[in-house]
């Protein structure tokens, strides 16, 4: 299922390469509007790489909330918008982040964590917003020549990382996870050798 | 800068709480698999003394039988021989005579076999009767005092479950008969909460839960790798300890009420 989100989201990343080069004039809107299309998405990955049904409903509803929060946000306060839209993305998914390893700790699977291709998208979103939050929360300075060329550069490096992760996710998600124990001690090992 | 240098401590913070995870659950896999190392020889242990006390039984089964009930019987065939109606009378009632003591012997030798086997009055009447029967058996040899008390049982558990408690009773009569030189035994019967105790008393040289484990981790002590994996089957507990008097050892076996009792 995450898989498929993850290959949606792709999707539409290269779609919205087209809808910006339709809208030239409205960038910051299309772009705003990427940006909570994407944290809604990353959202969905938490839900569906998460097992724990407490934390599914917990992420739904604290999404749920900062959506409704950032609508409050860009009527009454227009100008700090993008700034405090991103803080509370990165902050959520940073959040999330940190259930989806406590509940990967707790899990009884006996597989090394990397194995796994949840492991790597979860990876893919933490590294793109914690790489990206700075330069996303200067880019009301984008009139700046130079700025522009750095968000540009790190935008594009944690585009590449992030698409990276998920590849890897990809890769992972066509082999079977060994359990480690299971693989130690498996039982067959006493039939095989009679006494 | 801050730009800079904000980006670099989130992503420094980002992937050291990643690898920090990685390794740590790295730590908790390893530590599982020693873990299920420990079990597995364990289990392993358990096995072999189980298999070796099975082979020994066989053999000393065999052992009577070959050695006690075939002469015996090969005896009995000896008077009965074709020749025998050509004796005179007296001589072939005293053949007969004989030949049936032989059998009558034979068919106690295997009765106490098939006892030694299945004791009778646990099957027909139960663990309290046959614990009772044995510490009867014990005490009027003169050698030892030994006397036994069920405070609790009045639902009987199921006849295999008892037949594995009795085997447990009867290994550790006999390690304490053999290796204690005690002066009495006392076993005593009880439930609470759920749980079903039974607990022996004796004067003698015991061991303690730590003797119980160091045993059991080496390759002697195989009755008491035996106790072990019968009251595994029954998921009951087994703790050797002295008494706080310091003049007594116990031996408490702990089960499960719901497991043991007959549905």
């Amino acid at each position: 299922m995450e898989l498929r989100v993850v290959f949606f989201y792709i999707l539409s990343f290269f779609l919205s390469f087209f809808v910006i080069n339709i809208f030239k004039n409205h960038l910051a809107a299309i772009s705003t509007i990427f940006n909570l299309f994407q944290f809604c998405i990353f959202s969905i990955l938490f839900i569906t790489c998460i097992p724990n049904r407490k934390s599914k409903i917990f992420i739904t509803a604290l999404s749920t909330l900062n959506l409704l929060f950032l609508l409050i946000i860009h009527f009454q306060l227009k100008s700090k918008f993008e700034f405090v839209s991103i803080l509370t993305d990165s902050l959520l998914i940073f959040i999330y982040t940190l259930m989806f390893f406590y509940n990967e700790m707790n899990s009884s699977n006996n597989y090394i964590i990397y194995t796994s291709h949840k492991f790597w998208i979860v990876l893919a979103c933490v590294i793109f917003y914690a790489g990206t939050l700075f330069v996303f929360l200067y880019t009301s300075d984008m009139k700046d020549k130079m700025y522009s060329a750095l968000w540009n550069v790190v935008n594009l490096i944690f585009e590449i990382v992030k698409n990276t992760c998920f590849s890897i996710a990809f890769l992972l998600a066509r082999k079977p996870k060994q359990n480690i124990l299971a693989a130690e001690y498996d039982d067959t090992n006493m039939t095989e050798k009679p006494f | 800068m801050v730009l800079f240098f904000g980006t670099i401590a989130m992503l420094a913070l980002t992937i050291g709480l990643i690898v920090f995870i990685i390794f740590h659950q790295r730590k908790v896999i390893r530590f599982q698999m020693q873990l299920q190392k420990m079990e597995y020889d364990q289990q392993k242990m358990l096995l072999n003394a189980s298999i070796k006390l099975q082979e020994e039984e066989r053999q000393r089964i065999a052992a009577d039988l070959h050695d006690d009930a075939g002469p015996l019987l090969a005896t009995a065939r000896l008077y009965l021989n074709e020749n025998l109606v050509n004796l005179d009378k007296t001589t072939q009632l005293q053949s007969i005579y004989n030949a049936k003591q032989i059998i009558d012997d034979t068919i106690q030798l295997i009765r106490n076999i098939s006892h030694s086997l299945m004791p009778p009055t646990l099957k027909n009447f139960g663990l309290e009767s046959a614990v009772n029967d044995l510490f009867q058996k014990i005490s009027s040899s003169g050698s030892m005092n030994a006397s036994s008390r069920f405070h609790d049982y009045r639902e009987r558990m199921q006849p295999e479950n008892e037949l594995i408690i009795f085997r447990v009773i009867q290994e550790l009569i006999n390690n304490i008969l053999k290796h204690s030189n005690a002066s009495f035994i006392h076993l005593t019967q009880n439930t609470n909460n759920n749980k079903f105790f039974i607990r022996l008393h004796h004067d003698g040289r015991g061991l303690t839960q730590a003797d119980f484990e160091k045993l059991n981790k080496s390759s002697v002590g195989l009755g008491l790798k035996n106790i072990q994996s019968r009251l595994r089957i029954l998921q009951g507990k087994i703790f050797f300890e002295k008494d706080i008097s310091q003049t007594y050892f116990k031996v408490t076996i702990e089960l499960l009420k719901e497991s043991s009792v007959s549905q």
